[in-house]
């Protein structure tokens, strides 16, 4: 068996040995892994560690749960610490494929400690994209004061921001999505004064009101279309309420919906979906761009008292030249589920099953489910599912990895977790998204919001984004916002 | 060489810091406690990220980290005497002939900063915002008088509050000069006083979800987003509501800030002696009753969920009067109600109904002063005249209209 220190030296071949985590004292410690602090910890751990260990057969309480996940080659370090804050050390083997850890852990003052079963951790070579690009913001009452888009590198701790509110005078930034994937090539709303979509290709930049031009309807939801060329957007009112004591705290929900698409060769906007009696939310694309998915919902008014009679289902229509291509059929539906978020990738749909409503990130029972587009099979995707709200997902580029924000953590906060998928409708254990210091995952206070894998790294637009917005007001809304 | 120190020489300082510090502490405390309840110092990736990534890092970092000793009550006016006394021992060394001039100038200086009408009202909100989240309600109705109330009409619902949480609120109704409903919920108020008071308001009606939203709306005010006062406040309610695991998150947080270290691990021990509550337990969350900000809706809602007490009955018949719903009022009143022992508004309100029974009910006195009172009111007047009856339920329900 090889020891931390062994392992640590092979490890600086990247694609290796990048995997093995150890905290002593989570307080202060930050780990760097060179060899002079990882000698250090070794020297410490062994210093102040029992001499003996009791031997027992389960794999060690740890934070994050990383015991019998599979990775890709290449993830930053898995960082993690034990769960009930006790000293370890962590001893590391590698035999073809699996990472093997061994767990010695111990109080301090303990003359006997205890050393745990190895766990193991799989390594994929089905390959990931590089970069995750998400949100991050309070979790979702209303207001906000700093977010913004960010992106990380999977294979480092790197998380740089996309643009952040500072860019539009600390108004809302949302509902990222990229062309393909490409970092080049993305749109974002920008809400409050002055804002609109703001598109971005290559190193240029501009800002088009929606609510401006054709139906004069706002965009929310996008799916840009594989092509490059149509974007589809929800148009949504969105509102929210608020339960007296239930333990659901919010509900939000659309008092109306319709689909709208944006042709970006001409710059304009038509009506795609319109119905007085429905709701339509949530599009999405297959792989070859020819058929659109959404959910659809009857509008039984009055909501939210009667937000309980809110179950959308799955239609899907043929899209061609700007527009629906033949009538919209129904793929899935229920009269006591709900779906919402389909994302396709092959045969492959996997979308977000709660017991009613819109919005299932508030929806503690919400669940991801697969849903076999050949055979229309539908399953619940228990291997990523938890007690707590999974949700917002996203296929990587070939369909082998899917990202999810759940908030099995806590309740309350997203998290980012990754799992493999075997493409024969099979999940591994998903893991969360490793961070340098096992304890972010804790003490960050945003949420993780709409996780999308993309290609490569965003260049950096924040200048020419803040170009799109009057500076000024930016001073002036700071000030008002200060003084509140 | 240099001149040995005279007892004027070190009388001078001691003085000046100990009259500076009375100024301050006496004056302008409950600013100093709002202060560090509305920072951020902590030390979490997060917070340096942001920190580094955010306008004037070093001038921010300074003031959080100072601001957070702030939470004991006489640091505040202590540093500010400090800084004053260090200010005037710079001064001395080249003004030494006219130190007591000096000193007097740096205390003045100090004196009229803490007596500017700007200071005396920031002064007022945060004693009345401390003294609502300390649940001292003879400290608000002190400080959000009737007359304080004439030159500040925010002040109205955080009197009428507390006067519901001691029970009085029917009484007191009318003594301040209320305009309407948003006098008694403060509805549409999209500023840090209006999301303070929506936070309290709620936590005293017993909506702990409506709290910790409001919370975090107070908290999206600040300058970092978040605060030490909105965690502890986060801390509290999730307790309230059986959440354990946020309760435990926000305690982690807080620990990371070193005046709040202590008290978090303590709430930390005492989350963990709490039976834990299912996360599963949530019934079928389609028929939870919501809060809307509409605050009737929000009081029918809460009767449905058993939070209907008397003092949750009183507000709504107070704001059935501020709405002048005499309808609606007197049918709150469940039969065989004395109406001659309800409060005195009520009996007013109920003057007004034309309800024979209501009105022989209604205790002669009532009956007397409203019978003056329309004989005064049917000569010619207008909103300018002098009021019959100050402080009536019939002075609102006629001159305000």
């Amino acid at each position: 068996m090889r020891s931390i220190y062994e392992n640590t030296k092979n490890g600086l071949k990247r694609q290796k040995n990048r995997i093995f985590g150890c905290q002593i004292t989570s307080e202060i410690m930050y780990r760097k892994y060179t060899l002079l602090f990882l000698s250090a910890v070794l020297l410490l751990a062994t210093s102040c560690s029992p001499r003996s260990f009791e031997e027992q057969a389960v794999w060690p309480p740890i934070f994050p749960d990383y015991a019998g996940v599979t990775v890709p080659e290449g993830i930053a370090p898995l960082t993690f610490r034990m769960e009930d804050g006790r000293q370890f050390r962590a001893e590391q083997r590698r035999e073809g494929d699996t990472l093997w850890t061994t767990v010695s852990a111990w109080r301090r003052g303990d003359r006997v400690g205890v050393r745990y079963a190895p766990f193991p951790i799989y390594f994929s070579h089905d390959p990931i994209d590089p970069y995750i690009a998400y949100r991050l913001i309070e979790p979702g009452y209303e207001s906000w004061r700093n977010m913004g888009l960010y992106q990380r590198e999977l294979g480092s701790y790197d998380e740089s921001p996309i643009v952040t509110n500072r860019a539009n005078n600390l108004g809302c930034v949302n509902c990222h999505t990229f062309a393909g994937r490409s970092p080049e090539r993305m749109l974002f709303h920008a809400r409050g004064k002055g804002g609109g979509t703001v598109f971005a290709d290559g190193d240029e930049v501009h800002l088009l009101n929606l609510a401006t031009v054709g139906p004069q309807r706002q965009g929310t939801y996008p799916a840009w279309n594989p092509d490059g060329r149509y974007v589809v957007f929800s148009s949504n009112e969105t509102r929210q309420c608020f339960t007296i004591r239930n333990q659901q705290p919010v509900e939000v929900y659309d008092t109306e919906s319709d689909l709208i698409v944006y042709d970006s060769a001409t710059d304009s906007v038509q009506m795609l979906v319109e119905t007085k009696d429905r709701l339509e939310t949530f599009p999405t694309w297959s792989p070859d761009g020819c058929t659109l998915y959404w959910c659809e919902a009857v509008d039984p008014k009055h909501i939210p008292q009667s937000r309980g009679q809110v179950h959308y289902r799955l239609m899907a229509a043929p899209f061609a030249e700007g527009t629906l291509a033949g009538e919209p059929r129904e793929i899935w539906g229920s009269d006591s589920l709900s779906c919402s978020f389909p994302r396709v990738s092959g045969k492959w749909l996997l979308l977000t099953i709660a017991r009613f409503g819109t919005f299932p990130i508030w929806h503690r029972e919400a669940e991801l489910w697969l849903l076999d587009l050949e055979t229309g099979q539908m399953h619940p995707a228990t291997e990523l599912n938890s007690g707590e709200s999974d949700s917002y997902h996203s296929w990587s580029s070939d369909g082998s990895w899917v990202v999810f924000s759940s908030r099995r953590l806590d309740g309350r906060y997203t998290r980012l977790f990754l799992s493999h998928f075997d493409g024969d409708g099979h999940f591994t254990k998903p893991f969360l998204l490793p961070q340098e210091d096992p304890d972010e995952n804790q003490l960050r206070l945003k949420s993780y919001n709409i996780p999308e894998f993309i290609t490569g790294r965003v260049p950096d637009r924040q200048e020419a984004i803040a170009g799109l917005f009057p500076q000024e007001d930016a001073a002036q809304n700071l000030s008002k916002e200060d003084k509140r | 060489m240099s001149r040995k120190k005279t007892l004027k020489d070190r009388l001078v300082p001691v003085l000046l810091f100990a009259a500076v510090f009375a100024v301050e502490f006496f004056l302008r405390r409950y600013s100093f406690l709002q202060k560090e309840y509305f920072s951020l110092f902590l030390n979490t990736p997060d917070y340096w990220t942001e920190l580094w990534n955010g306008p004037q890092p070093l001038l921010t970092l300074a003031g959080d980290f100072i601001a957070q000793f702030y939470r004991i009550v006489w640091v505040g006016p202590a540093l500010v005497a400090l800084a004053a006394t260090l200010c005037f021992l710079l001064l001395r060394l080249f003004l030494r002939r006219i130190q007591i001039p000096l000193a007097v100038v740096i205390f003045a200086g100090l004196l009229v900063v803490a007596l500017l009408p700007a200071s005396r009202e920031a002064e007022r909100w945060a004693r009345v915002e401390y003294a609502t989240r300390t649940y001292q309600w003879h400290k608000v109705v002190a400080a959000a008088t009737p007359d304080a109330a004439e030159k500040d009409a925010v002040l109205i619902p955080y009197a009428l509050l507390a006067w519901s949480e001691m029970g009085k609120l029917p009484e007191n109704l009318f003594r301040y000069p209320v305009t309407g409903p948003q006098d008694l919920d403060l509805e549409g108020e999209i500023t840090r006083h209006g999301y303070y008071f929506a936070q309290m308001n709620a936590e005293c009606l017993g909506c702990t979800n409506e709290a910790i939203h409001h919370a975090f709306q107070t908290a999206c005010t600040t300058p970092h987003g978040m605060s030490l006062g909105s965690l502890r406040q986060l801390i509290k309610y999730n307790l309230a509501s059986g959440n354990r695991a946020m309760a435990f998150k926000y305690c982690d947080i807080l620990e990371r800030n070193p005046m709040n270290a202590a008290s978090a691990r303590a709430a930390r021990r005492y989350a963990a002696s709490q039976p834990e509550q299912s996360r599963l337990d949530a019934g079928p969350s389609d028929s939870a009753s919501v809060v809307t900000h509409n605050t009737f809706q929000t009081l029918r809602e809460m009767a449905k969920e058993g939070l209907f007490n008397d003092a949750a009955a009183d507000r709504v018949r107070c704001l059935l009067l501020l709405q002048r719903d005499l309808r609606n009022f007197s049918s709150t009143f469940p039969e065989g109600t004395d109406i001659s022992a309800l409060p005195l508004c009520y009996q007013q309100a109920l003057c007004l109904v034309n309800d024979p029974d209501i009105q022989r009910a209604i205790s002669p006195a009532v009956t007397e002063a409203f019978s003056q009172y329309m004989e005064a009111y049917n000569q010619i007047r207008t909103k300018e005249d002098d009021p019959i009856q100050p402080g009536t339920f019939w002075e609102y329900y006629f001159m305000y209209y």
